[in-house]
Order: structure tokens, then C-alpha cells, then sequence
């Protein structure tokens, strides 16, 4: 079952205005998960159907108390609401009663322990299916306690550092790769100190970034023409042009010799960073405006480092000044690898001049970089051609994702079916292609000129114009199955419905995880052929790499997907 | 030179005093003298520089220690900065001290600063002003402030901690007299039940927690039951009996909070007088005015509310709008107990207050009783709001005509401050059955009267002379309190060189009082003044007259 946490309930909470911005991005989520009513409707029962059993802290088996447990009815085509809510009592037990044949979304929350569905594997759940024949009356719902991480921000001179900014990130492998994303922050208090908490279990890394207190990297006035008094104000004035550079746990500035942070269920962990500031380096940005910043115009150029290998990080702390006409000064950089965006320019005067262009630098020593030195963002638009439609959907839009950096550019198709992703112009890279909100549309053919595609993926240079041209068709299916074990239905797998060419075809891939009467649906699936398969254990397998997914394949089930429809499939879990 | 406009603007500050009756005199002319010190010290710098003594490379070295102004201990790891012609710095060694050396002659201002200090009040940093580097240039002590913090830990009755409580910090200061609060912070406990609020100044300040909803999955449609109070610290349910946390410079307080279960309600119903497809925002607001958040819905087709989460109490219940520019508002006072639906807001613009001045001269020389055209009235008339939501309002007059106006004046209840113009005073003020000279000013939601003022210029003056122990005859405020002691806020001017003068008293009754210091002093409230009534003068002025008096210093300074 696919859990859709953001919308099935309504978790009655206190305004939390210290949410960070991680935190409050629902998940990207496939689209809406329908389910399969029961086959038969069965004569009303007169006592229903009941789920039960005992809610326990996952690392002691204790039974939880006053924990708040829900049920939401998963049903084709409705949202899911909470239907039923109860407390448990002191020996953690809980019980739904009366409830009719079909499937549930079974959740809890107690103090100390995050909102969590039963069997959890995000985005995925279990489901519970009542009905003839099904013991759902003994369940233990297993609630992991939430771990923590906190700790204190000292400068060289081991006195707190306020107001850094301390960043938390996960090793996921939620998409199918192993990857590092930003996932909370905090800020340290007046103590230095920081906490980050409601944590599941996990790896994790920490990075810090701060401004020290007394840096001035704007350097100083000149004096009144004492050559000796001006030397030493310049000397001064350079003791307090310093930086830190981004600090990753336990002290490296480089990201990949970061200590990871294993935090296991209820864990309270402790990380302590010191920041050694050190020379700020500057950075000086000829415009191809040549003019002076005008109020209400200002274009800023975007400083970012890639960290974990991929990620996209901005820049913070990075005080920049217009120096000259036309030329921004970037001051406070640390030495390192930066990526440096000019978004395009809107001024009435700019038109030609002001086009976006992009850097990657190697910053050792103070540096100057122009708008004529190197490659430019590419311009990215097209059109799909919407087969046997009265009109585009409404809300239809087509998403380039770079699977390495996490980076997504998305623009709207317009009624006509073009689209056009400027002025957000696209990073040279590689890129997964896919459409969103087209009700049951999926792409079929895939073109382009001045980019090379392969399957649902393009490979985007520098060279500047890139037009793209698709044809979607309608007709997607649905697959339904049940995983089963020695012939008994298995609760819990991780369902994968593998396309042909794994590699080159990231969209058209789908998941679930059998629910407790062993059944899945796979939604929205493009017609063609596939393997499904069912894995006991794989919620941690990089499934999108081809090579990891090889010994499971020949196990699996192919199927032939026709369009429109459904189809039925049984599965053996591996 | 530059020392001509500067001078200027001493003036307009020094005629603006007069203006305004000298009633914040010690804080305007502390900036008046510090502007005069700017402008020396550059005058200095420039015949300095145009000496030019480094012309010949001669350099000197500045010293000195920067301290903790509470405790005189020294501070280490302090950016100590020169400012002026030459711009230098260093940071202070473990013991405080700090050396600049290969200063030319010039004039430099110094500056220190710490994370988790904040620089003294005169001046930005100002260890003494200006100071002239050269041979004789002693060594400079920098002082600065420690901050303060208040910290805690919000429980429930079984000591468990509780999560996402707010937290609201005010604080209470004197101004102009008057008693104010500020909201200064604004947080949220963390899965540990703790918050903090760091880097506070000195000062009375009060803590408040809750109210919370209490965290359970619900059913679609079904309504929240429990939830936590809102409480002042250290317990108490209004403003009124909550204990003031005094924090002293440097000073780490503890305030915990202990909160209890209690049932929660859900107070609904729908707005009238909006404009279709109109955003209305909402507040709940405690008796004692303090805003409370809670979870709120409006449903702009249907003009219908929703407040969940309330516990059992009093409370304001507030919309807010804009029509066409003009705001509107709504207030409600709720007593909750139970589940409120179909309360009914209407909003209604807010209120235009004309103000009627009738001038009644007494004086041979001008025989009009009434304003010529054109000319403003000489007096300014400002409504100070009892709640701390509500805003400030003054007069204004309308552009080619003498009429004053109050303009936008929300519903509630002000005080009047009524501020006319050497020789005039205010011998009587009404609005509606109202009398401003002793009554508060309850303006209705969408009704409102003329205020009416009449005018007199046969005003008393009183002078005199403030005798003092001290023999360095410290400078002194003299405040004129009028008796009986009703909304008219006393006048406070300053005495220098312990004498005093104060025009355009009103003929009635007084008592008069020397102050060392007012800082601090809620002068605006006649209960200050009883214990210090015994060293006052009592005076009785009549129309016209000339008082004379002669008054001994009250200490009430901290002495610093």
C-alpha cells in the first residue's frame, strides 16, 4: 500500500512554526493509489470485522500507553480519511470493531514517537485487509521511538558560535540510488547549542555553516595617506577578512571524508563541531549588463557546491557587493569547487547581453570570472503531442530530474501541448524525462534536436538550444497481485515492476508493498513488458541500478502490460 | 564648515522640546549633546589633520581593557575597533587588554564588541567619545553590557515534557511615562519541553505559555477534547497575577512552566460586513490583550469561522479586513465553557474623530474666541489604546483647512494625551458624556463623537530652584503634577544648574516634585508619586500668575 501521508489525516497539531522547509515538503509521491474493491461483495456481517492488537516500542517490546491509533478506509477513487481513532490503554492495546470488509490504513503516534503506518517502508505500508478469514486481531504494531541529535558549535577559541546554521542530511535510498539528502536544520542558540529531533533510525551526516562574528570582508577605507598607518589598517582589516568554510561532522570540509551518524531507534546522539575560520577568498563577476545595478532589477549571481556527490548546495555567508559597473564581488568564499549562476537578467537594457550563463570554478586565491568565458545554460522547450485528446490536461507538465544531483526543472504545457523551460534555463546533464498530472497519459515516443535521447532519458550540452518533441498516448494500466511465500501470502515485500532497458527507463518503473493479505497495486503502468518481483527484505536495495537488480530478475514474473485495463499477476517472494 | 547645519539640527531638536513641553527632555537632549560631540570632534579632526603632526611619521599607541560593565571583570576575544580618519582594530588578550600601535594624531572613536554583549547606551560603543591620540592619550576602558537570557522547561502534571508549546516573552518598560509591554520574543518548546530566549537587555519581563491542543490522530470531522491552559508564569491565569521576572545584566533565569490537561472547545460562527472573496484575518486575544495561537479556519465563500482548541476562559475575539484601503475590525468577548457555534462578527470600518478646538483668549492683546481660517490649532491630541493590540492614533489636520482630525481609530478604550502649545491649556475635553481630563476614551465600533477642547491662554508659569545635599548639584527633573490627579499626564522639565522653569500651567492646583532621575518612572500614574508626596511642594496657581518655588532633590537614581 502506498501511504500517503500528507493528505489521508487530519493530525490535530500545534502550529509549528520551527518546521523547516525539508520537513514540510510533502514527498513526491506517484500519483493517486486506488485499490481493488473486494471482488464479492460479502452479506453485511453483523459484528463486522475488527483490527486489534498491541502497539509496542520497537527497541524494548514494551507495550506503549496513550499512544493514538487510527484507522483510514482505503477506497477506490475517495481520499482517505481517518475514519475511526482510539487511545491505548496502559497495556498498549488497541481495537477497531464493526468495520466492514476491505482495506485499512492502520497509524500511531505516541510522545517520543513520530506519526508512523503500520510496517512502514516510505512511502510504502502494510494495509490491513478485514474480512473472512483474515486474523486481524493479533497485530503487534511495532512504533519506532524517535532519536535525536544535538550538540554544540564552538569557534578556534572554543567559545559558541550563534546563530550557525547546523544541517542534517540522510543516506536514503528512496528512489531506488543511494543518495544524500538534506532532510532538517537547526539553528544554534546563544550557547552554541543545537538540537534536531524526531528522527527515524538511519544514517546520517551533519554539516555547519556559519559567518564569524567579526568577519568584515569588505576591507577597509584608505587612510588619510599615512603610508605606514594605511599598511597597518590593510594588515587588520585582513584579520578580520576571514571565513569558515562549509564544516561537515566531525571537522573535514570535504564531504566525503564526513562521519556518517548512525542513529538507531530512540537513539540520543551527540555532535560537536569546532569552525576554524581561515582567509576569505573574493570573487568578482563581470556582468554582461556593464551597468550599474539599478534598485528593483538587480540580478544576483547563485553560488552553490556540490556535496555527497551530486547534491546542489547554496552557498550561505556570502556577503556580495556591486565594486564597478556592472562587476558584483562575491567575498567570504572558502577555498573549493563552486558552481556560479548568472540567472538571466530582465532589465529593459539588457536584452542580448543579459542572457543566464553558468561557471564551475576551482577557487584557490582570489579570482575574476566573466559572462564571456565559458558555456551557457541550455534553452530548453518543445511540445507533446496528446494522441486521441480533446485537449492537454489541465495542469499537465513535463519534468527534467538529474538522477545524479537531485536538480528538477519543470515547465507547463500549454494548450497547444509546447512547453518551454526558459527562463529557468537547464544545466548542461543528464536528465530523466517525465510528464505529470495527464491522467492516464504516458509518454511513448521521445525525440530531440540539439540533445541526444535514450529511452526517457537526455543528455543535454552546452551547445544552446534544445527542443524536445514527444507523443503521449493514453492508456495506462493497472497491475494487481499477491506475493506469496510456500503458497501463503506474504505481507510486507517490496513489489518492483522492472521495465526492459532498466537503465535509460527510470519512469516507468513502479513499487508498492504487499499489504496483509499479500496483495499490491501497481498503478499508472505504461503498456509493455516487465518483470515484477518481490523481495522479503529490500527496502534498503538500490533497486534503480541495473546490476543490483540482476539476481532478482530471473526469479521474477515477466508480463506483457496491454493497454488500458488491469491484469492480475501472483508472485513469489524472493 | 559642517558644524553650521549640525547646529540646526540641534535647534529643531531643542525647539521640538520646546514643542512637546520638554517632556522626554533627558533622552532628546542626550542625542542633541552627543550631535554636538560628533560635530567637535570632526571640526578637530580636520585642524588636526590640517596640522598634519604625522607628516613627520611621529605614531602613538592606544591602549586600554574592555570590561564587563556588571561585574568589572575583563572580557577576552573583544573586537576593539577605531573609527574616524584612521580605521583600526585588534581584539582583546584573555586578561581584556588591547593594543593599537601606529596611530597617527588624529581623533578616533572607539568601539567594542562581543557576541552575547551589547554596547553601552551613550553613543554606539562610546568609550569616551572622541578621543585625541597623541602623547598624553591615557589608557581607555571599554565597557560593555552582558546580556541576559530566560530559559525553561514546560511539563505537563506528571512532569513528562510537552512539545510545541509557545512561548511568549514580554517585556514591560517605562516610556514617556507610561507603563508599556512589548512583545520581545516568540518560540516554541522542543521535544525536551525546553525553550529559550537569549540576548535580552536588562529589564521587567513576563513569560507565558500555552495554550496547546493536545496531539492525537482524530477522525474526519471529529473535534480536538483536550488540550493545555495559558498560563503567565509561574502559574497564573492573568497578566494581572503573574510574577515579573527582573533581569539584571548578564543574568541566566530559570522559568519553568507546569501545565495541565484541561478540556479544550471550539468557538465557530460567521462574519458579516465583508466583501465577497475577502481575506479576514483573525486574533484571540486574552482579557489582559495578549495575542494566543491557536488553529483557525475561515472559509472565504461562506464567510463562516472556526477557533479550535480553546480552554475554558475570557477572551477577545478579533477580525480584521481591509475595504477599499480602510481597515475594518470586529471585537467579541466570548466567556468560553463550552462549544460556541454561530458566534456572529460584524465587521465595521474604523472611526473618523473630528476634534473641535475653541480658543478662549483672556489675554488684552488678542480678543478672538475663535481659530482663524487656515491656521493649525496649537495643540496635538494623540489616543493612547489601553490593549496592547490595538494601535496608537494621532491628530492630524486636513490639507487647506484648520480641521483636526483623529483618523482610523479602531474600537477600544484610550487615554487622551492632549498636548497644546505654550501660552495655551486645556480647560476642558469631552468626547461623547466623557470627561478627557479624568475619564478614559471608549470609542464604539462604528460611532463616534466630536472631541471637543476648549482653549485658554491665561496660563500659570511656575519657576524656582532645587536645592540638593550634593554639592556638585547634580542635574535634576522637575515633575508638576496637577491635583486632583486625574488623565492629565504631569509635566516634567529638566533643571539645570538647579534652577527650573515650566510654562503654560493650566490656574488649578499642584504638587511639585525634583527627581534626580525619572528613568524608569511611571510618572503617567498618580500612585508613583504617593510615597515622595510629603517631599513635595504644594502650590496653587491662579490665571496669569508667576509661581515661584523652591524644591529639595528626591534620590531615586541607582546613582550610575
Amino acid at each position: 500500500m502506498l501511504a500517503r501521508i500528507a493528505c489521508a489525516l487530519l493530525l490535530i497539531a500545534s502550529l509549528s512554526a520551527q518546521q523547516s522547509p525539508q520537513q514540510s515538503q510533502a514527498r513526491q509521491l506517484p500519483v493517486t493509489a486506488t485499490q481493488p474493491q473486494p471482488t464479492a461483495s460479502p452479506a453485511p456481517v453483523p459484528q463486522g470485522y475488527r483490527i486489534a492488537g498491541t502497539v509496542v516500542n520497537s527497541l524494548t517490546g514494551q507495550p506503549v500507553p496513550s499512544a493514538s491509533v487510527a484507522i483510514a478506509p482505503i477506497a477506490q477513487g475517495a481520499d482517505r480519511e481517518i475514519s475511526k481513532s482510539v487511545t491505548t490503554g496502559a497495556d498498549g492495546r488497541f481495537s477497531f470493531v464493526a468495520l466492514s470488509h476491505g482495506k485499512y490504513s492502520l497509524m500511531a503516534t505516541a510522545r517520543g514517537f513520530s506519526l508512523q503506518y503500520f510496517e512502514h517502508h516510505d512511502p510504502f505500508a502494510t494495509a490491513i485487509a478485514a474480512g473472512p478469514g483474515l486474523d486481524t486481531d493479533h497485530l503487534v504494531f511495532r512504533l519506532q521511538p524517535d532519536a535525536s541529535i544535538e550538540g554544540d558549535i564552538t569557534d578556534d577559541n572554543n567559545e559558541p558560535i550563534q546563530n550557525a546554521m547546523v544541517r542534517l542530511f540522510q543516506a536514503s535510498t528512496e528512489g531506488g540510488r543511494q543518495k544524500t539528502v538534506p532532510m532538517n536544520q537547526d539553528q544554534t542558540d546563544d550557547l552554541g547549542h543545537y538540537r534536531i529531533g524526531h528522527l527515524a533510525p538511519g544514517t546520517y551526516y551533519l554539516s555547519v555553516s556559519a559567518r564569524p562574528w567579526f568577519a568584515q570582508n569588505s576591507g577597509p577605507h584608505r587612510g588619510p595617506g599615512n603610508p605606514k598607518s594605511d599598511a597597518q589598517a590593510m594588515q587588520d582589516a585582513a584579520a578580520l577578512d576571514v571565513t569558515y568554510p562549509l564544516t561537515f561532522y566531525p571537522g573535514t570540509t570535504d564531504s566525503g571524508s564526513a562521519t556518517p551518524l548512525q542513529l538507531t531507534p530512540g537513539e540520543k546522539a551527540t555532535a560537536d563541531v569546532t569552525l576554524h575560520a581561515i582567509p576569505s577568498l573574493h570573487l568578482q563577476i563581470h556582468t554582461a549588463s556593464a551597468e550599474n545595478a539599478v534598485l528593483g532589477r538587480m540580478v544576483f549571481p547563485r553560488i552553490s557546491q556540490r556535496i555527497f556527490e551530486g547534491y546542489l548546495d547554496s552557498v550561505f555567508n556570502a556577503p556580495d557587493s556591486w565594486v564597478a559597473p556592472g562587476v558584483i564581488e562575491i567575498s567570504g568564499l572558502a577555498p573549493g569547487h563552486y558552481i556560479v549562476e548568472m540567472p538571466p537578467s530582465t532589465g529593459p537594457n539588457d536584452k542580448g547581453g543579459g542572457k543566464s550563463w553558468y561557471r564551475e570554478i576551482d577557487l584557490a586565491g582570489d579570482a575574476e570570472i566573466s559572462a564571456s568565458d565559458g558555456p551557457s545554460f541550455a534553452s530548453v522547450s518543445g511540445s507533446v503531442l496528446f494522441q486521441n485528446a480533446q485537449r492537454v490536461p489541465r495542469q499537465a507538465s513535463i519534468q527534467l530530474t538529474n538522477p545524479e544531483t537531485g536538480e528538477t526543472f519543470r515547465s507547463d504545457i500549454a494548450e497547444r501541448g509546447e512547453f518551454d523551460f526558459r527562463p529557468d534555463d537547464v544545466r548542461p546533464g543528464h536528465y530523466i524525462i517525465a510528464l505529470e498530472n495527464v491522467n492516464g497519459f504516458f509518454l511513448q515516443k521521445l525525440s530531440a534536436t540539439g540533445a541526444k535521447v535514450i529511452g526517457r532519458t537526455i543528455d543535454i550540452g552546452s551547445t544552446g538550444t534544445v527542443c524536445i518533441s514527444g507523443i503521449a498516448s493514453h492508456g495506462a494500466a493497472q497491475v494487481d497481485g499477491t506475493a506469496t511465500r510456500e503458497d501463503e501470502p506474504f505481507a510486507g515485500a517490496m513489489i518492483i515492476l522492472v521495465p526492459q532497458d532498466p537503465a535509460n527507463n527510470a519512469p516507468l518503473f513502479r513499487r508498492d508493498q504487499s499489504d496483509s493479505d499479500g496483495t499490491f497495486t501497481l498503478p499508472d503502468v505504461v503498456p509493455g513488458q516487465y518483470t515484477v518481483i518481490a523481495i522479503a527484505n529490500g527496502w534498503d536495495l538500490e533497486w534503480a541500478n541495473p546490476a543490483v537488480l540482476q539476481p532478482y530478475l530471473k526469479k521474477g514474473e515477466t508480463i506483457q502490460v496491454p493497454a488500458g485495463g488491469k491484469m492480475q499477476v501472483k508472485v513469489q517472494v524472493k | 564648515m559642517a558644524i553650521r547645519p549640525l547646529t540646526i539640527v540641534c535647534e529643531i531638536d531643542l525647539r521640538w522640546l520646546a514643542l512637546m513641553r520638554e517632556r522626554i527632555a533627558s533622552r532628546k537632549l542626550k542625542s542633541c549633546v552627543f550631535l554636538v560631540l560628533c560635530t567637535v570632534g570632526l571640526i578637530l579632526s580636520e585642524i588636526s589633520a590640517a596640522q598634519s603632526p604625522s607628516a613627520n611619521g611621529e605614531t602613538f599607541t592606544l591602549n586600554g581593557t574592555v570590561v564587563n560593565s556588571v561585574t568589572g571583570e575583563p572580557i577576552a576575544r573583544a573586537l576593539v575597533q577605531t573609527n574616524g580618519r584612521v580605521q583600526r582594530s585588534a581584539f582583546s588578550d584573555s586578561e581584556g587588554h588591547f593594543q593599537i600601535d601606529g596611530l597617527p594624531a588624529v581623533q578616533v572613536t572607539l568601539t567594542a564588541q562581543k557576541p552575547g554583549y551589547s554596547t553601552q547606551h551613550n553613543g554606539p560603543g562610546a568609550a569616551a567619545g572622541w578621543i585625541a591620540i597623541g602623547s598624553n592619550t591615557g589608557a581607555q576602558v571599554v565597557k560593555l553590557v552582558p546580556q541576559s537570557a530566560i530559559y525553561g522547561r514546560v511539563t505537563d502534571a506528571s512532569g513528562q515534557a510537552i512539545e510545541h508549546v509557545p512561548v511568549r516573552l514580554t517585556a514591560r518598560s517605562v516610556r514617556d511615562g507610561r507603563k508599556l509591554w512589548e512583545q520581545r520574543g516568540m518560540t516554541e518548546t522542543d521535544e525536551d519541553g525546553h525553550f529559550r530566549f537569549p540576548n535580552l537587555m536588562q529589564g521587567t519581563y513576563y513569560v507565558a505559555a500555552g495554550p496547546l491542543v493536545a496531539e492525537q490522530l482524530l477522525a474526519a470531522g471529529e473535534k480536538s477534547k483536550t488540550g493545555f491552559a495559558h498560563v503567565y508564569y509561574p502559574g497564573a491565569p492573568e497578566l494581572a497575577s503573574a510574577l515579573p521576572i527582573q533581569l539584571s545584566g548578564g543574568q541566566q533565569t530559570e522559568a519553568d512552566f507546569s501545565l495541565s490537561a484541561v478540556p479544550v472547545y471550539e468557538v465557530s460562527g460567521s462574519i458579516s460586513g465583508h466583501l465577497a472573496d475577502q481575506g479576514v484575518g483573525f486574533q484571540l486575544l486574552t482579557s489582559s490583550g495578549d495575542e494566543l495561537s491557536l488553529p483557525t479556519t475561515f472559509n472565504m465563500e461562506t464567510g463562516t469561522f472556526k477557533l479550535e482548541g480553546l480552554p475554558a476562559g475570557s477572551y477577545i475575539v478579533r477580525a480584521v479586513a481591509q475595504a477599499e484601503g480602510q481597515p475594518m475590525r470586529a471585537d467579541r468577548l466570548v466567556n468560553v465553557a463550552a462549544n460556541i457555534e454561530d458566534l456572529r462578527l460584524a465587521l465595521a470600518p474604523s472611526v473618523s474623530i473630528p476634534i473641535v478646538v475653541r480658543m478662549e483668549s483672556r489675554s488684552s492683546s488678542n480678543v478672538s474666541t475663535s481659530i482663524r481660517l487656515h491656521d493649525r490649532p496649537p495643540i496635538s491630541v494623540r489616543l493612547l489604546p489601553a490593549d496592547a493590540n490595538t494601535a496608537e492614533s494621532s491628530s492630524t489636520v486636513q490639507r487647506g483647512s484648520s480641521t483636526m482630525v483623529l483618523q482610523n481609530v479602531d474600537p477600544g478604550t484610550y487615554t487622551a494625551e492632549l498636548m497644546p502649545q505654550v501660552p495655551w491649556y486645556v480647560q476642558s475635553a469631552t468626547y461623547g458624556q466623557s470627561n478627557l481630563l479624568y475619564d478614559d476614551m471608549f470609542v464604539a465600533s462604528g460611532q463616534s463623537y466630536p472631541m471637543e477642547i476648549v482653549l485658554r491662554d491665561d496660563s500659570a508659569s511656575l519657576s524656582g530652584t532645587i536645592k540638593s545635599s550634593d554639592a556638585n548639584q547634580p542635574s535634576a527633573t522637575v515633575v508638576v503634577v496637577p491635583q486632583p490627579a486625574g488623565k492629565m499626564t504631569p509635566r516634567v522639565v529638566r533643571g539645570a544648574g538647579g534652577d527650573f522653569n515650566v510654562s503654560g500651567l493650566a490656574p488649578g492646583e499642584y504638587l511639585v516634585f525634583a527627581f534626580d532621575s525619572i528613568d524608569g518612572l511611571e510618572f503617567s500614574n498618580p500612585d508613583v508619586f504617593g510615597p515622595y508626596a510629603s517631599q513635595a511642594a504644594h502650590i496653587t496657581l491662579t490665571g496669569n500668575q508667576r509661581g515661584q518655588v523652591s524644591l529639595d532633590l528626591i534620590q531615586i537614581g541607582k546613582g550610575d
